[in-house]
């Protein structure tokens, strides 16, 4: 018998290998079953997936000592943990974690039906033995180390929360070979998700939004626990499930005014981590892949890195309202020229539309809206952080507001449409606003809101 | 499988026999006096109707605790599962003895090797990996054999647990 630390054994967890649990009744009658998840807790703790009240369940009521036999998915070695159950817990970040990834393996063997999680039953180690085979150590280790380093260097000199996005993304992607990645910003307020920027799909998917508790990204982002889910699930694929969750939850909904979610059609792996900045949501770093068992714990502690490394520069840059202008060359408007556009407003939840076509809405289309208002009414172009976080009529909350992500939003949702209206970053804290063709404003309750 | 009406266990073992000596996973169970159990895994397995008996073979430099709890106690549970759904039946018994593997159980687990090359392939474990998991190459190996007095359904589900016999 080792110390206890099964922080070496957790790639035993993944993949299709079936974990077996012996218990025992009072009268010391053995029983032995399969167990569909075995999940890592923290050194010294397992949490195993409860679904049926069946003899196991029984047993360890009455007796709580068990032994877990655990099998490596690619060599065969085998461990024993010697276990006493603690409790079972049935709401919260670990269950709502074995839930998603239970989803995923009913849907994989086709048993969505019989599976369901009905708790996740939380259990102490108290010995681990390796019975057979070679000990097991992250063969991937070295390259995920290299690609992490420069994945932190890459953050550390992004200037702003535009280049953090990209850098994050191409870190995710380029260099630690991920092939489908996305991330997401936070509306604390609205209790949402929205997409700032991708890698690895057709579409950027860039405005695209997700409720908190809808799919993989919205329980991560409001549980603040990272989900790994290592087969396809239906349950959890999201063309549907956000549609329906928004459907259920806002009469009002119009799904003329969602930009869709860029996503394989084919998930079968996922894995979803909420980035947390002290008590507040920053947002969720999702990747995907179309192929099974693609994203091991090793994979899971490197986004939680990166996460981690995001947070605390986005904290830094975000934050940064101190007006400076930098010497930066941005193209001037020419001659404003053309048929005009013409820009709508509905103040119900700011969507803006140009020419009729949706472009965006919430706080992101209360600010182009108010810039649009600012120049045909003052001639303004320049505007500062500090006066729109101080605008009321925005509807930022008073903390948390995520207003640099907001921007890069909507400077990123102008560029893609490219429809002659841009938002230009001119240095720390400051934006100016780039027309190229004459605007024709038709908020009707433009005055009353958010006009000069 | 599914639960039916009461028949002898001679019945219900002859009824399974090519399953439960086919290419199921073995996975075993004792508890100690203490009521602590201890799992393992079986590298073969036979079948008797006639009386009815259940021989499983366990290779015992990797279960020496097991096999020490197991001549104490006799009781004994025996899992068997096949993949990829788990289909799989529990029998249990209380009066398990343990003897040296003869000629014919060493071939036997010989043959078990290359079932289980299929099976556990089907879980993504190659060849290689499959040997790791048994333990090869086996030192020694034991026929553990019991009486049949209870046989339950164990495939995932509502009716996992409800006794056959």
């Amino acid at each position: 018998m080792s110390a206890v630390d099964i922080g070496p054994l957790r790639d035993y967890l993944d993949g299709g290998f079936v974990s077996v649990l012996a218990t025992a009744a009072t009268d010391g009658t053995p029983n032995v079953s399969v167990i569909s998840d075995v999940r890592y807790v923290d050194e010294r703790h397992v949490a195993l997936s409860f679904q049926f009240f069946n003899k196991t369940h029984a047993n360890i009521s009455a007796n709580p000592r068990a032994s877990l036999q655990l099998t490596h998915p690619t060599s065969g070695a085998r461990q024993h943990l010697t276990l006493r159950y603690l409790r079972t817990e049935t709401e919260g970040p670990l269950f709502e974690a074995m839930k998603a990834k239970l989803a995923g393996i009913a849907s994989h063997v086709g048993m969505t039906r019989v599976f369901r999680l009905r708790g996740a039953d939380v259990y102490e180690v108290l010995a681990v033995q390796q019975v057979a085979g070679p000990d097991q150590r992250a063969a991937r280790s070295e390259t995920l180390l290299t690609g992490l380093r420069d994945a932190l260097r890459a953050l550390r000199a992004s200037t702003d929360v535009a280049a953090l996005v990209d850098a994050t993304l191409e870190a995710l992607h380029a260099r630690l070979g991920y092939s489908h990645c996305m991330l997401l910003a936070a509306d604390a307020a609205r209790e949402r998700v929205f997409a700032v920027g991708s890698a690895g799909y057709p579409a950027s998917g860039v405005g695209a939004e997700i409720a908190y508790g809808a799919g993989i990204i919205g329980v991560a982002a409001r549980e603040r626990s990272p989900i790994r889910i290592t087969h396809m699930t239906s349950e959890y694929r999201y063309g549907a499930t956000v549609r329906e969750q928004f459907a259920a939850s806002d009469a009002t909904l119009d799904l003329e005014r969602e930009i869709p979610l860029p996503g394989l059609a084919e998930s079968r792996s996922q894995l979803a981590m909420p980035i947390v900045a002290g008590d507040a949501l920053v947002g969720v770093l999702y990747l995907e892949s179309p192929l099974d068992a693609h994203f091991a714990h090793a994979d899971e502690e490197v986004c939680g890195i990166v996460a981690d490394a995001f947070a605390a520069r986005w904290r830094v840059l975000s934050n940064d309202d101190d007006e400076q202008r930098d010497d930066v060359a941005v193209p001037v408007g020419t001659v404003l020229s053309g048929t005009p556009l013409e820009v709508a407003h509905d103040m119900h939840d700011h969507s803006v539309f140009i020419d009729r076509d949706y472009l965006i809405k919430g706080v992101a289309g209360a600010v182009l809206w108010r810039m649009l208002n600012d120049h045909a009414t003052l001639g303004r172009v320049e505007f500062t952080n500090r006066e729109l976080r101080r605008d009321g009529r925005l509807g930022l909350p008073d903390f948390a507001d995520n207003l640099e992500a907001r921007l890069v939003l909507l400077q990123r949702r102008l560029a893609e449409r490219d429809i002659g209206i841009h938002l230009d970053k001119i240095g720390r804290g400051r934006y100016r606003l780039r027309l190229l063709r004459p605007l024709s404003l038709e908020g009707q309750h433009a005055d009353e809101r958010l006009g000069a | 499988m599914r639960a039916g009406t009461a028949r002898s266990m001679s019945t219900l073992l002859a009824e399974q026999r090519a399953f439960l000596e086919g290419d199921t996973i073995l996975h075993l169970a004792v508890a100690d006096a203490d009521c602590v159990p201890l799992v393992a895994i079986g590298v073969g397995c036979r079948i008797g109707t006639r009386p009815p008996r259940v021989t499983v073979l366990v290779a015992s430099p990797q279960a020496q605790a097991f096999l020490d709890v197991l001549a104490t106690t006799r009781h004994l549970a025996v899992e068997f599962g096949r993949a990829p759904h788990h289909e799989s039946l529990q029998i249990k018994g209380t009066d398990c003895v343990i003897a040296p593997a003869t000629a014919g159980d060493l071939r036997l687990a010989a043959a078990y090797r290359e079932k289980l090359h299929r099976q556990l392939g089907l879980l993504g474990l190659g060849p290689a990996g499959t040997d790791v998991y048994l333990g090869l190459p086996h030192e020694a190996i034991v026929a553990l054999t019991f009486t049949p007095s209870s046989i339950f359904e164990q495939t995932p589900g509502p009716q996992a647990g409800e006794p056959l016999a």
